[in-house]
């Protein structure tokens, strides 16, 4: 079963809350329950231990303490690195862009707004976090990690295109994702050898084959799904061929 | 002009171009074995020549590389430090090398117990392998004053880039270079003793030292005068913002007194039991201006949390500006800020310039917010602009339009940052795309 938690301080909108989520659960008939429904992020996360998976609504305020809800998501992001969090809120509580980086949540429900609008994002993060649990993409081991000063970073493999060095950053290694680039401390010798499903196509790139959009072998030019090219290098066109007949026949 | 045994010129000579390589890529941290090995080459390569021209091999070496330069850069503006540095290094090294087989010749003459000219001749090759080893110890001094006053070295370095005074710095410099090559020249030519040269070298040396000293000391004031006219500007800027801030107070307080009415007739809906007419009344409360907008007083409070003053009087700058544009800057800091000193002015360029871009863009956005917020964690602080970019599908596309469509004004904000970031070792770079909106964040690692 997949877990669903509530965290919220006011008894009333606890109430309406935890309603919403078990009708939308039984209409739907998903393999969800909802485990918790307390106003206490301690209590809250004894019921978490270990779990792998779990969608989370939290307030952000509770009691006095206006980082409640900020603190129980931090540890919860620590112990389950794909738990799916949203938080319920008050507008001046929030500092979005903070949230986003250190939290990534899958939602924001407003509580400025009226009942009917809470009540139809909550159901649509349930779907969209049952959804997303479906899917592939969002299981441990196909994730791609990396680390910058002390934090570690990660993003689902199937996002990453390719990899790269480039002349004037020496020592450092570009990270091209279908939705972002960034750049941190790293070779591509143990990059492959750690993702051993990425391809070295030339000694200054490692790609992902399953976001091979098309491969001209004449002109040994590689082109991604987001349109960036690269070149093969001469030694290494007939290998990528193979490869990417094998990806082709596995489906 | 002493003449020697060609294998004793040639390396000689080989040891004057070497030590220049070496010491200007130290400077400019440009040391890997790739390019040691290419260095060495050419080394190879103008000792050869220096045989043949003597010192204006090196005008050849230092006009060469220029023209290597302004073609690699397509364009014939002096844009950094590269080319003057370099200059520098061999004015330096020519100067040492002169001073060293000075020496060289004195070692040779105690030894020898010959103090007049004619050592030169009969002692020529000695005399000049002496001097080798003495300048390459003085190479060795200097590359080690250079160590030891790395942080000096490299604060000059980002003041003359600060204060755009680049093309100052290689004029200077290409002068100074220019006047010792002549100096030499003319000497070698009218064979000069080697007594006379080295005076001229020496008060030529001294000279440009107290030069050096000069410009530094204007540099100083330069930097100070900057600093109150920063300073300046920054109160300005925060009479502004009081001002602001104060029609706001002003604005809450006409709520608030309006607010208790409505409340009262809220209350009387209420008693009356007139459940249609409450709700009309409720949801027109909400839909109340100030009920709606955020309080903007939140940024001067959160202020006091950036520990860096710079920073601080950026952003407000940055706040103003957007605002006389009709653009929202927010900010957010949960928690205290410290930006590590280091390169403080190179981030402060960067999100300056990110400010500026995000800002722009936002004016051509249907959402006319610009988000900031400054995170830190142990050992990590990130800066992250968001705006709405509607226009933008993919990272890819973003870099392209950043690169060409946009004009040239605006494509080097985007590769200057990423210019700016591969400089450092500390600051890292991402940008990511999410349902329509640009995200970039500047990281910024303490550095070990």
């Amino acid at each position: 079963m997949f877990p669903v938690y509530l965290l919220e301080d006011n008894e009333q909108q606890q109430a309406t809350y935890q309603q919403i989520i078990e009708n939308t659960i039984m209409i739907n008939e998903y393999a969800m329950t909802l485990v918790c429904a307390t106003a206490n992020p301690a209590a809250l996360l004894r019921t978490v231990e270990n779990q792998q998976k779990g969608l989370f609504f939290l307030d952000m305020e509770i009691g006095a303490n206006c980082q409640a809800g900020l603190e129980l998501a931090l540890t919860i992001r620590q112990r389950i690195p794909f738990a799916q969090i949203v938080f319920v809120t008050t507008h001046e509580e929030l500092a979005f862009l903070t949230l986003e980086r250190k939290i990534a949540p899958l939602d924001y429900i407003l509580k400025d707004q009226a009942l009917s609008q809470i009540k139809q994002q909550m159901i649509d993060d349930i779907l969209l976090a049952e959804k997303q649990n479906e899917a592939a993409a969002y299981h441990e081991k196909d994730l791609f990690s990396y680390k910058i000063g002390p934090r570690f970073f990660s993003l689902p493999l199937a996002e990453i295109i390719c990899l790269y060095t480039t002349k004037d950053n020496p020592g450092h290694v570009n990270l091209l994702a279908t939705n972002r680039q960034v750049d941190f401390l790293g070779n591509l010798n143990a990059l492959a050898e750690r993702y051993p499903m990425f391809f070295r196509c030339d000694k200054s790139y490692l790609v992902n084959l399953t976001n091979v959009a098309d491969y001209d072998s004449k002109s040994r030019q590689l082109e991604f799904v987001d349109g960036s090219q690269t070149k093969v290098s001469f030694r290494k066109s007939r290998e990528l061929v193979l490869r990417l007949k094998q990806y082709q026949s596995k489906g | 002009m002493i003449l020697t045994d060609t294998w004793v010129a040639y390396l000689q000579d080989f040891a004057v171009i070497e030590g220049i390589f070496l010491l200007h890529r130290y400077i400019q941290k440009q040391i890997n074995f790739k390019r040691s090995i290419k260095d060495l080459l050419i080394a190879l390569l103008f000792a050869g020549l220096y045989l043949l021209f003597a010192d204006a091999a090196l005008l050849i070496l230092v006009l060469g590389r220029l023209v290597w330069h302004f073609w690699r850069q397509k364009s014939y503006q002096i844009k950094n430090t590269d080319t003057a540095t370099f200059m520098v290094v061999t004015s330096v090294q020519l100067m040492l090398f002169s001073v060293a087989i000075a020496f060289g010749q004195f070692c040779m003459s105690v030894v020898e117990s010959n103090y007049s000219a004619t050592i030169l001749a009969y002692q020529a090759n000695e005399i000049a392998l002496i001097g080798t080893a003495i300048a390459v110890l003085f190479d060795l001094i200097f590359w080690w004053l250079l160590k030891i006053k790395r942080t000096e070295v490299d604060q000059i370095n980002q003041k003359i880039t600060n204060f755009a005074l680049e093309r100052q710095f290689f004029w200077f410099s290409f002068g100074l270079f220019l006047a010792l090559e002549s100096i030499l020249t003319i000497g070698n030519l009218q064979e000069v003793t080697a007594t006379i040269q080295l005076a001229i070298i020496v008060i030529f040396g001294i000279l440009i030292g107290v030069t050096c000293w000069q410009v530094v000391i204007f540099l100083k004031a330069y930097a100070l005068q900057q600093e109150a006219a920063d300073q300046f500007e920054r109160n300005q800027q925060l009479q502004d913002y009081l001002v602001n801030i104060e029609q706001q107070y002003t604005e809450l307080r006409r709520f608030k007194h309006d607010y208790r009415n409505m409340l009262l007739s809220l209350e009387s809906f209420a008693q009356q039991g007139n459940q249609q007419q409450f709700k009309a009344y409720y949801q027109e409360l909400l839909a109340q201006q100030p009920m709606r907008t955020e309080l903007q007083g939140a940024i001067i409070a959160q202020l006091d949390y950036l520990k860096n003053e710079p920073i601080r009087g950026l952003i407000i700058q940055k706040f103003l500006a957007a605002k006389q544009v009709g653009v929202t800057l927010n900010f957010e800091m949960t928690a205290p800020v410290t930006l590590p000193a280091t390169n403080l002015l190179t981030v402060i360029r960067i999100i300056g310039i990110l400010l500026d871009n995000a800002i722009e863009q936002a004016t051509q956005e249907p959402d006319q917010n610009v988000n900031c917020a400054l995170i830190q964690s142990t050992g990590l602080v990130e800066i992250t602009i968001e705006n709405q970019a509607t226009q933008v599908a993919d990272v890819q596309q973003l870099f392209q339009l950043g690169y060409t469509t946009k004009g040239t004004n605006h494509g080097t904000g985007l590769a200057n940052v990423k210019e700016l970031v591969a400089k450092q070792a500390n600051l890292f770079f991402e940008t990511q795309i999410k349902a329509q909106r640009l995200r970039q964040t500047l990281m910024v690692t303490e550095e070990n």
